[in-house]
């Protein structure tokens, strides 16, 4: 594939201070490249770098093969074409005026507009929404608009590559899809080549081809987005404790972030708790639990069930079956053994069918061994029972055994901090 | 679209001719001499090639004499300073991003002033430039002032708008302090230069301003030229270059034709104020920013409003003139404080 632009070890200071750090990377035509990046990485001066609006102290940017600098900026306005940040207007133009001026690089000094320059106009206009503001004062427009129609001045001056600075950090959620689709479809059609700047981690990966991540004026992480969007490059840069999950329609990486708990490192070892779940009803207490810095296991958990990708997402281990299947002999066993080695036992309060009937069936040789057990929420057991078997009657049955019964989530919190390593045997001689 | 700027265009143009000869003519006719002004239109005509039999046979020796050789070069000379003054001002409040910018701001009127009270302190009894040697001290002044102004706001190779403006107003009030001082040891030439420096258009004959027409009609119209560029100018420096535009080199340009043409006017009529302020910003209102309108328009209406500030000048309190920067002052503030209170919220 062609390589549109080259940057080849490229230092940039602002005084002193150095904002890019030797970076070298190509970028091939027709690509949709997202960069991402705490604040003060050098984004935006690897944009302007790119623009040839900054020039390097050190280091040469290529415009296919051409030393950008070199190029009359004229020429190089109908290549590439920039959206800034923010836009100040000081005067009174109205829309249509500034988007005409998108027209300049293919005008002469005598030349009016053309009718192809209006058309131009009006297609780009139509393409960022933003015809109807055609004769308002882009002093009156809101945010959203203004950058619509800083966008169409760009596509106004037919580029084959536009560079944006956080194009959508003003806009509303239903806005920045809009632009990003419109970039995204001018990218796909026309080859257009697209490189932007994202504050938005998951709109970054959705839409880019290609991300890259900068950290301290460097290149931390190149590559398609499910590389570069890992849980520990976001830790390492960002410092943000984030979950990374597959978008349930499009499948990009898509970051969530972790709320801070209060983790003390704790004074010694903290007993190892297993909980049994399944369809999404022990994901928050798994990540709860584990970022609490308590040892955490699973099972038996169906591959691509919501825990199972929490589980997997946070690293902890699993007793897994296959997707949609009844748990086998192998996986009970699995999931028997994890139990063992926990000093508590949770079953949450997931629905049971035929298939997971044995999460509930395990329970009773870990209280014949005298493992320290609970089930969450017995109260509504009898809704959450589609398997035919009398639940209710089975856990009745455990509870005689010395199952213990909690209300709800809360409660195994409470139940966790009174715990201590060891505690999993001898409960039963307690309530004996 | 197209069509519609045109009719646009020739409807100014229509509208601005008639009403400068409009202007012309009743300044010419108006003075001690009466004369009325379709009979001031006629002796005028009457020198165009071709149009000589309109003169007459009867036509007065005296009322010529007084048309073309002191009212008409007077009325042409405030059309040129006036135009020059609102297209510097049109050109630098763009080029500059700035409401409050003049022709003044860079300070071209400082320099000048202390250019022309140091040739009227310190060569009082004449130098072999004869009469030319007051304009011509208040163009060296204004010169160098400007060229001091660039110099201090320029950083590696970069003229940054904020530091130009703020290097203008430190070179202004540096002048200032030397044109203070220089008034102190005035002595008797005092009353002159205040006077000079009041602006008026009656100072200089019209021997030299001839040679200077060319210079203004160039400069004037080479920024009329520059108008889409002035346009870019206005959305930054940075998206300026990015649409195309070779940035420095643009803002050199339009500067030095604005310190040129601004000199000139000066060193001509001393400093006039707000004609370069408010005629941009009444010309913005009623047309809007597009400097390629802008412009060439505001030429056009600072010319005619300098006309007819001096013709008022020279009238009001007549046989004694008032200095026009007097008049233009005393019609422009109270005309600027309007447009501020009323454009406020709309920007400019």
């Amino acid at each position: 594939m062609e390589i549109i632009l080259k940057v080849h070890e490229v230092e940039c200071r602002y005084g002193a201070h150095p904002v890019l750090k030797g970076m070298s990377m190509e970028i091939p035509r027709g690509c949709f490249l997202g960069i991402i990046g705490p604040n003060a990485a050098g984004k935006s001066t690897l944009l302007k770098t790119l623009a040839a609006t900054l020039k390097p102290v050190c280091g040469v940017v290529y415009f296919r093969n051409e030393d950008i600098a070199r190029i009359p900026r004229r020429d190089l306005a109908r290549e590439v074409a920039v959206v800034p940040q923010e836009s100040s207007f000081s005067f009174s133009f109205s829309a249509h005026e500034v988007v005409l001026m998108g027209r300049h690089p293919h005008q002469g000094r005598f030349s009016r507009a053309t009718l192809r320059d209006l058309a131009v106009v009006r297609s780009a206009m139509e393409a960022t929404n933003c015809w109807h503001l055609r004769d308002r004062s882009v002093l009156e427009l809101s945010g959203g608009e203004r950058q619509r129609v800083v966008l169409a001045r760009a596509l106004a001056q037919e580029p084959g590559v536009i560079l944006l600075d956080e194009p959508i950090a003003h806009l509303d959620i239903s806005a920045q899809l809009e632009v990003l689709d419109v970039l995204k479809e001018m990218n796909r059609k026309q080859g257009l080549t697209v490189i932007a700047i994202f504050h938005d981690l998951n709109l970054a990966a959705q839409y880019s081809e290609r991300l890259i991540l900068l950290h301290s004026g460097k290149i931390y992480a190149a590559g398609a987005p499910e590389d570069v969007l890992t849980a520990e490059n976001i830790k390492e840069v960002y410092g943000a404790e984030v979950l990374v999950v597959r978008h349930p329609l499009t499948g990009t990486p898509q970051i969530i972030p972790l709320p801070r708990v209060n983790a003390e490192p704790g004074n010694g070892a903290r007993p190892r708790l297993h909980l049994i779940c399944g369809g999404g009803t022990g994901a928050r207490l798994m990540g709860q639990l584990s970022r609490m810095g308590y040892p955490v296991s699973a099972g038996v958990l169906n591959i691509n069930d919501t825990d199972w990708e929490a589980a997997r997402a946070l690293g902890i281990p699993v007793a897994e079956e296959k997707p949609f299947s009844s748990i086998s002999e192998q996986s009970y066993e699995a999931n028997l053994k994890l139990a063992m080695e926990a000093d508590a036992v949770f079953l949450l309060e997931t629905p049971f069918g035929q298939g997971n009937l044995k999460n509930l069936l395990v329970l009773e040789p870990l209280l014949e061994a005298g493992k320290r057990c609970y089930l969450v929420d017995p109260e509504h057991l009898v809704e959450r029972d589609y398997s035919g078997a009398k639940v209710e009657a089975i856990a009745a049955r455990l509870h005689s055994k010395g199952l213990i019964y909690l209300s709800g989530q809360e409660e195994v919190l409470r139940v966790v901090e009174g715990l201590s390593v060891g505690d999993g045997i001898g409960c039963g001689a307690r309530l004996s | 679209m197209g069509g519609k700027y045109y009719v646009r265009g020739l409807f100014l143009t229509v509208l601005l001719l008639g009403a400068l000869l409009l202007t012309v003519a009743c300044s010419v006719a108006t003075g001690s001499a009466d004369i009325s002004p379709l009979a001031a239109l006629r002796v005028m005509a009457s020198h165009l090639p071709g149009l000589s039999h309109l003169a007459g046979a009867h036509q007065n020796r005296q009322i010529d004499v007084i048309i073309m050789e002191i009212r008409f070069p007077r009325v042409m000379l405030a059309f040129f300073v006036g135009a020059a003054l609102a297209v510097a001002g049109a050109a630098l409040q763009g080029l500059l991003r700035n409401p409050l910018a003049e022709p003044y701001t860079i300070g071209v009127s400082a320099g000048a002033s202390v250019g022309a009270a140091v040739m009227i302190i310190i060569f009082r009894h004449g130098t072999f430039l004869g009469n030319a040697g007051l304009p011509l001290a208040a163009f060296v002044g204004a010169l160098i002032t400007a060229l001091a102004v660039y110099r201090i706001a320029q950083v590696d190779g970069y003229l940054a708008v904020e530091t130009l403006i703020l290097s203008g107003v430190i070179m202004n009030s540096f002048m200032s302090a030397v044109l203070s001082y220089l008034l102190t040891v005035a002595g008797q030439n005092l009353q002159q230069i205040v006077f000079w420096l009041m602006g008026n258009l009656s100072l200089r004959g019209s021997e030299y301003f001839i040679y200077t027409i060319p210079l203004l009609v160039v400069g004037i119209l080479a920024i009329c030229l520059y108008g889409r560029d002035l346009n870019l100018l206005t959305f930054g420096d940075e998206t300026a270059g990015q649409l195309g535009l070779p940035v420095e080199w643009t803002k050199g340009i339009i500067l030095l034709l604005s310190t040129l043409i601004t000199g000139v006017a000066v060193a001509l009529a001393g400093t006039v104020g707000f004609v370069g302020l408010i005629i941009p910003h009444l010309v913005r209102l009623v047309l809007g920013p597009d400097h390629r309108v802008l412009v060439p328009v505001s030429a056009m209406t600072g010319g005619i409003f300098l006309i007819w500030a001096d013709t008022l000048a020279r009238t009001v309190v007549a046989p004694v003139e008032l200095p026009v920067g007097v008049v233009t002052a005393f019609l422009g503030a109270p005309f600027f404080v309007y447009l501020m209170r009323t454009r406020k919220k709309n920007g400019y």
